[in-house]
Formats: structure tokens, C-alpha cells, sequence
């Protein structure tokens, strides 16, 4: 076993545990802290799967914004009620049993040839160009789009607050 | 010698599965939301991945590259909508939350 | 590669000027925010966004239905199907507006920001041919839904925001987990394109399904069908009446496209070993009679059109499930039809929670004080059970014409069952779409005070039966038109 198969398979082993870890835990601050740790060991698996790009983009945007905006809204709603973090549980036995059994459906789909690994070696060089011009030629369209979306939950969810603000509950 | 990418997809369809029992199991917004992300990036796995069986072209690369966009455009939104709610009900516990029934 | 890239740029420029409705759209939203900066009164946002829907409309019409062309490198396609049902999506936002012309609400530039927003989205939908552009132009309809679902501010309007943003976010993420699926079964996410039908056609594996099955999912979400539906009774009945009346028609037309070039995508031209036909017709068939039976027991009519929005999606997948052609055209005249009669009965429902009637035993007597506008709202709810003499029938017997059809061409008995369960749940959604003129002929309320009958909400409900009227005695003006669209995946 040589060690970029070790630190291939530390990182997926870290990234079910943290996943387990937030089905498990009944505390929301810890269970986004997992999260971070699952974010991050994905990045990891991204940069051993030859998407560099993907896996800056998941630790600056991902792991540094989205989490940053869950942790915010975790402490204003619970500094709003006072109350600690502790979340309960409901029909988890149903919830368990489905999920196990979708994942032994998409397990054994998953074990079709037809997912094999490719055998030649995968030569990305140059990857990072590719992106940047994927951005301006053939993705230039749902680039644009994705401004347009950015925009509309901007305006969404100022649209939200302001009113909040002006109601002063 | 890189490992399987078959092994890849499991870890990806583990992620999916357990962010799917999140959000039914947890009784709290924020944990629902959580489990969503999971989801999202078990997807985002997934197309990172098969993007080894097709290095011709990036598709699945900037596919990850848009969902990533998207999540934050969610989370951004659905925090709004959840502080809301909290102001009306102050808690964030959808069961508690019950004007609307039938 | 400098050559490449010349030819792609050149690809986007060419592009651009098939772009015009949608280039319009996204113009007029930024004009709308901008216009918010300067205090500016709601009559001038009004007027803007309206500008913006009409002119989106024309210039969709100036490209013509008969035309088609690939923009983009293979993102979205122009042909006749998107090109009307981008014209129906106009027209719901312009009566949108319409309907919001009287409704005073703090927050007016970022409403119609919104409405411009969803509309952009369902115009990109219907025309999108790759994963990519789906998954955006979905979530640009779904974000933009879940703030306007919310729009009434108050207690039940943030919870009806919440669950619509719970259970869409949900729907999306097993959407693109099929759409993952997908793409490393075929290597492309151009779903129209031939590498993407010989690839399946080469590897047919269960994931297939499995993966095709849970992006359905998502679209199903999108047209409120089952087993995707329980958001929606308590999404509508906590949104403003225009909000849902918006949300009932506009992102249901543009999944309901998006599903259609999906599913026909997915059949392979009958090549596919999953039957396609028997999965529409069991989605819909349990749509329709879901939707039905639930609304039977309804007291507030804002959730019993929910429950009726529901069945209509059934109605309308009708068209999806003859797969020919025809039923193709049909599904288009019904869904022009579902916009008018759904609207009328909306705006007719708006005019009657301003008197203050909220539930269905409220419109006791009504039929009496307000006459006319109770007539309008029945032969709204007319159209909407397909009795004559509205273009509900046309439309109902059309859609259903086509399904009998294609039961004689393929002498699928199941075919022949989807049409006798379907025309059993019309008897069915009589009984609950009638109960509110029952309520108000022929139950004796208290007299309210006579008032002036003649506002702009009358006048547009008034237009709109009118429509409903006309399109049965002539429904040939519109099938015409429908008629030119030649349809081809």
C-alpha cells in the first residue's frame, strides 16, 4: 500500500465518520463542525481525483462561506431563544431502515461494470486553463445565469430581512 | 496505481443516503439544512468522479463547479427564510411550527 | 485551439440574437432594482414590469413557432414547443401584474424583481437541452418562489416559505444526483444530443431508471404532481392570492415542458427497455386521483384550487402520456386553457377575500349581492371540472382524444384504463369545484350591502371568461396556431 492510497482512503474513511458523525449528534454547533471536516476531507478527495480547481472552490466558497453563514444563523436563532442546542430526533428507526435500504439499492447499482475504473492514466494537464476558458466559450451561457441567480437570492433574502427590520418583532 | 473510482461512488451514495436521514430524522431547520448539504455534495462527488471516466472534456468538473454556486445561493436564502420563521415563532422546530394543517 | 475558440465565440454571438426575449427579461429585472433606488411610486414598477413580459412575449412571437435552432454549443434549443409555452409564461406574469395592480405591500420593487425572475428561469427551462442549464434555470424559479410564497409576511406565510424551501431543496439535490448518474453513464450532459442515445442505447443498466427516475422526481416537484406534491396545499394557502395564482401556472408550464423533452429524451424513441408510457400514465393517474379525492374535503377555497392545481397537473401529463405528436398539441391547447380558467378563478377569489370571504360556507347567499362576479367564478370552475359550454371541455376532450389515439395505435389496455379513471375523476372533481356556486346560489345568506361591481378586477375576470367562452365555440383560432409547431425532439 503506498501512501497516496493511504491518504485516499484516510480521507474517505474521515469524510463517512464526520457524515455519521452529524446523523449522530444532537448538538447543531457540532454537527456543522463535522460538516467542516466532511467539506474538507471531499476537497482532499477532489485534489486526488485530479480537480484542483473544484477543490479550492469547495474550501474557499463551501467550508469558508456557506458554513460561516450556517454557524451565523445557528447562533442568532439560538441566542434569539436562550435555549441550548439540543435537537431531537423523530422517527429515526424509519428514517435509518430507508436509508439503509437506499443505499444497498445504489450499491449494488454502483457495482456495474460500467463504473469501472479507467485503466489509462488520466492526463489533465492544463485543467485549470480548460476551466477558465470553459467559463467564457461553451459554459458562457449558465455563467451568466448563475450571475442572475446570485442576483436573485440577493434580492430574496434582503427582501426577507428588511422587512423584519422594519417590523421590529 | 490510483484507487477505484468505484470506491468514490460509495463514499458519494454513503453521503447521499445519510444526508437524506438527516433531514428526516432531525427536528431542527438548521440540522435539515445540513443534511442538504451532504446531499449536495455527495452529487458533487459523483460528478468529480465520473469525470475520470470522460478526461476529454471537464463537463463534470464545471457541473461541480455551478452546484457549488448554487449552495450558496440556498443556504443564503434558506437562512433568511429560517430567521423569519423564527421571528414569528421563535423556534426553529418544524413541528412546532403548525399554522398551516390538512 | 485559437481557431476552436473562434468558432465558439462566434457560436455565442450568433446566438445572441435568438436570445432577444430572454436578453429583455434580464434587462428589465436589473431596470427594475434600479428603479427601486429612487423611491419610485408602484404604478411606474407596475408599468416597467409589464413593459418587460410584453415585450419578452413579442419578441418571442417575432422569432416565429416554426423555427428551430441549437444555441450555445448544445445548451438551450428554440423550437416551436418552448417558443409557446415562453408566450404562455409571459402572459401568467403579465396577469400576474395585473392582478397585483390593487394589492398594497411594502416591499414592491423586489415583488416584481422576483416575478421577473421566475419568468427568466421558466423561459430558460422550457428551452434548456443539458443538465446544467435545468439545474440553474430550476433553482433560479425555485429560489425566487420561495421568497414570493412568503410574500403575505406574516406567521403563516414564513411557515408556507419554509416547507417550500425544505422539501424543493430536497427535491433538487435527488435531482441532481440523477443528473450525476447520468452523466457518468453517458459521458454528456447534453441530453438531446446523439452521443447521449447511443450511450444509453449501449449500456442499458438499472441505474438508468433508477438515475432517470429521481430527476423525475424533481420535475414532479416542479409541476406540484404526485408523489411530489404534499407542499403545495399549504404553500398556496399561505401565499397572497396573485402569488399563487402566478405559482399554480408559471413553473408548472415550464417543468411540465422540461419533463415532456425529458421523458421523450429518456423513452429513446421506444428503444428504451423501461416503458415510459406505463410510468407517465401511473404518475399521472395517481396524481389526478389524489388531488381530486383530497380537495373533496376542503373548507378554504385557496386549499381547495390547491388540491384542483394538483389534479390538473394529471390532466395536463395526459398530453406527455399519448406520446405522439398530437397529444403534444393538445397538452399545449390545455395548457393555454388551464392558464385562463385558472386565473379567472383566482382573480375572481381575490375579489371575494376582499369582501371578506375566506371559507366556502362564507359564500352563502353571495350569488345574490354579487351577482356577476359570481357568475364569472362559475364558469371559471365550470372550465376547470371540462363541462360545456367553456374551453375546459374543448380542451379535456382533446387531450383525452389523443390518449384514445394512441390506445387504437398501440392497443395498450392500459391506455384505454387511464382514460375511463380519468374521465370518472371529472364526475368526482364536480362535486367539490361546484360546492362554492352551490354555496352561493342556492344557499341563503345574510344580504350585504350593494357595491359598485365595476372595478379593474371584474373587468380582467370578466375578459378572461369571455376567453374561456370564445375558445369553445371557436377553439380553431388557437389550434391553428398550436398547429404550425412541428414538434421534434
Amino acid at each position: 500500500m503506498n501512501t497516496l492510497t493511504f491518504i485516499f482512503y484516510f480521507f474517505m474513511l474521515t469524510a463517512a465518520a464526520s457524515a455519521t458523525g452529524i446523523l449522530l449528534s444532537r448538538n447543531v454547533f457540532k454537527a456543522a463542525l463535522m460538516l467542516l471536516v466532511c467539506l474538507l476531507s471531499i476537497a482532499a478527495l477532489y485534489v486526488l481525483s485530479f480537480a484542483e480547481f473544484v477543490a479550492i472552490t469547495q474550501i474557499l466558497v463551501y467550508a469558508g462561506g456557506v458554513l460561516v453563514v450556517i454557524i451565523f444563523g445557528i447562533m442568532l436563532t439560538s441566542k434569539l431563544s436562550g435555549k441550548p442546542l439540543q435537537v431531537g430526533h423523530t422517527n429515526i428507526f424509519a428514517a435509518v431502515l430507508s436509508g439503509i435500504l437506499l443505499f444497498a439499492l445504489l450499491a449494488n447499482f454502483i457495482t456495474d461494470d460500467v463504473f469501472a475504473v479507467p485503466q489509462h492514466a488520466v492526463e489533465t494537464q492544463g485543467a485549470l486553463q480548460t476551466i477558465g476558458t470553459n467559463f467564457m466559450t461553451a459554459y458562457s451561457l449558465p455563467f451568466e445565469i448563475a450571475g442572475i441567480l446570485l442576483l436573485a437570492a440577493l434580492i430574496g433574502a434582503a427582501a426577507i430581512t428588511s422587512f423584519m427590520k422594519s417590523k421590529k418583532v | 496505481m490510483m484507487p477505484s473510482l468505484q470506491h468514490l461512488l460509495y463514499l458519494a451514495a454513503f453521503l447521499f443516503c445519510t444526508g437524506l436521514a438527516v433531514v428526516m430524522v432531525k427536528r431542527n431547520t438548521i440540522m435539515m439544512l445540513l443534511g442538504i448539504e451532504l446531499m449536495l455534495n455527495a452529487s458533487n462527488l459523483n460528478l468529480v468522479a465520473f469525470n475520470r471516466l470522460y478526461p476529454a472534456s471537464l463537463d463534470g468538473q464545471m457541473f461541480a463547479l455551478f452546484v457549488i454556486i448554487v449552495a450558496v445561493c440556498e443556504a443564503a436564502v434558506g437562512l433568511a427564510i429560517v430567521l423569519r420563521v423564527y421571528q414569528h415563532y421563535q423556534t426553529s422546530v418544524p413541528d412546532e411550527i403548525s399554522e398551516l394543517k390538512g | 485551439m485559437a481557431q476552436q475558440w473562434n468558432n465558439q465565440l462566434n457560436d455565442i454571438a450568433g446566438s445572441l440574437s435568438w436570445f432577444i426575449p430572454e436578453l429583455i427579461l434580464a434587462l428589465f429585472l436589473l431596470l427594475l432594482i434600479a428603479l427601486a433606488l429612487f423611491k419610485t411610486n408602484r404604478t411606474v414598477l407596475l408599468t416597467c414590469c409589464m413593459a418587460g413580459f410584453i415585450l419578452s412575449g413579442v419578441g418571442v412571437m417575432a422569432t416565429g413557432l416554426s423555427t428551430q435552432a441549437t444555441l450555445f454549443g448544445g445548451m438551450t434549443r428554440v423550437d416551436g414547443l418552448a417558443s409557446y409555452l415562453k408566450i404562455l409564461i409571459d402572459l401568467a406574469g403579465f396577469i400576474t401584474c395585473l392582478m397585483s395592480f390593487e394589492k398594497p405591500s411594502t416591499h414592491r420593487a423586489e415583488y416584481f424583481a422576483l416575478l421577473m425572475a421566475v419568468v427568466l428561469g421558466g423561459h430558460l427551462l422550457v428551452a434548456s437541452t443539458h443538465f446544467l442549464m435545468i439545474f440553474l434555470s430550476l433553482e433560479l424559479i425555485s429560489l425566487s418562489s420561495y421568497v414570493l410564497a412568503g410574500y403575505s409576511f406574516t406567521k403563516a406565510g414564513s411557515e408556507g416559505s419554509l416547507k417550500y424551501f425544505l422539501f424543493g431543496s430536497v427535491a433538487s439535490a435527488v435531482m441532481l444526483y440523477g443528473f450525476s448518474f447520468l452523466y457518468g453513464i453517458t459521458g454528456t450532459l447534453d441530453f438531446s444530443s446523439q452521443v447521449f442515445f447511443d450511450q444509453l442505447i449501449a449500456k442499458d443498466v438499472p441505474m438508468v431508471l433508477f438515475a432517470a427516475l429521481m430527476v423525475l422526481a424533481g420535475f414532479l416537484y416542479k409541476i406540484a404532481a404526485a408523489p411530489m406534491h404534499p407542499w403545495a396545499p399549504d404553500v398556496y394557502e399561505a401565499s397572497p392570492i396573485p402569488v399563487m395564482a402566478f405559482l399554480s401556472v408559471a413553473p408548472k408550464l415550464a417543468g411540465l415542458g422540461v419533463l415532456l423533452k425529458f421523458v421523450l429524451a429518456m423513452n429513446l424513441f421506444g428503444q428504451s427497455s423501461a416503458d415510459w408510457q406505463a410510468i407517465v400514465c401511473a404518475v399521472l393517474l395517481l396524481t389526478i386521483t389524489i388531488g381530486n379525492f383530497s380537495a373533496l374535503r376542503q373548507q378554504n377555497p385557496k386549499r381547495l384550487m390547491a388540491y384542483s392545481s394538483i389534479a390538473q397537473s394529471g390532466f395536463l401529463l395526459v398530453g406527455v402520456a399519448a406520446f405522439l405528436p398530437q397529444g403534444v398539441h393538445f397538452m399545449l391547447f390545455y395548457a393555454s386553457v388551464y392558464l385562463i380558467m385558472n386565473f379567472a378563478v383566482f382573480v375572481y377569489l381575490d375579489f371575494f377575500e376582499k369582501k371578506s370571504i375566506t371559507s366556502i360556507a362564507g359564500f352563502s347567499g353571495a350569488g345574490k349581492n354579487l351577482t356577476w362576479p359570481s357568475i364569472g367564478l362559475l364558469v371559471g370552475l365550470i372550465a376547470l371540472t371540462g363541462l360545456p359550454p367553456t374551453a375546459g371541455f374543448t380542451a379535456k376532450l382533446f387531450i383525452f382524444s389523443a390518449l384514445w389515439q394512441s390506445y387504437e395505435l398501440s392497443g395498450r389496455a392500459l391506455l384505454l384504463w387511464v382514460v375511463v379513471i380519468g374521465l370518472l375523476n371529472t364526475v368526482v372533481s364536480l362535486f367539490y369545484y361546484l360546492r362554492i356556486p352551490y354555496f352561493a346560489f342556492l344557499k341563503s345568506g345574510e344580504p350585504a350591502e350593494k357595491q359598485n361591481n365595476i372595478t379593474f378586477q371584474n373587468l380582467l375576470g370578466f375578459i378572461l371568461v369571455l376567453l374561456l367562452l370564445t375558445l369553445f365555440f371557436i377553439p380553431g383560432i388557437l389550434m391553428g396556431w398550436i398547429n404550425k409547431i412541428n414538434f421534434v425532439l
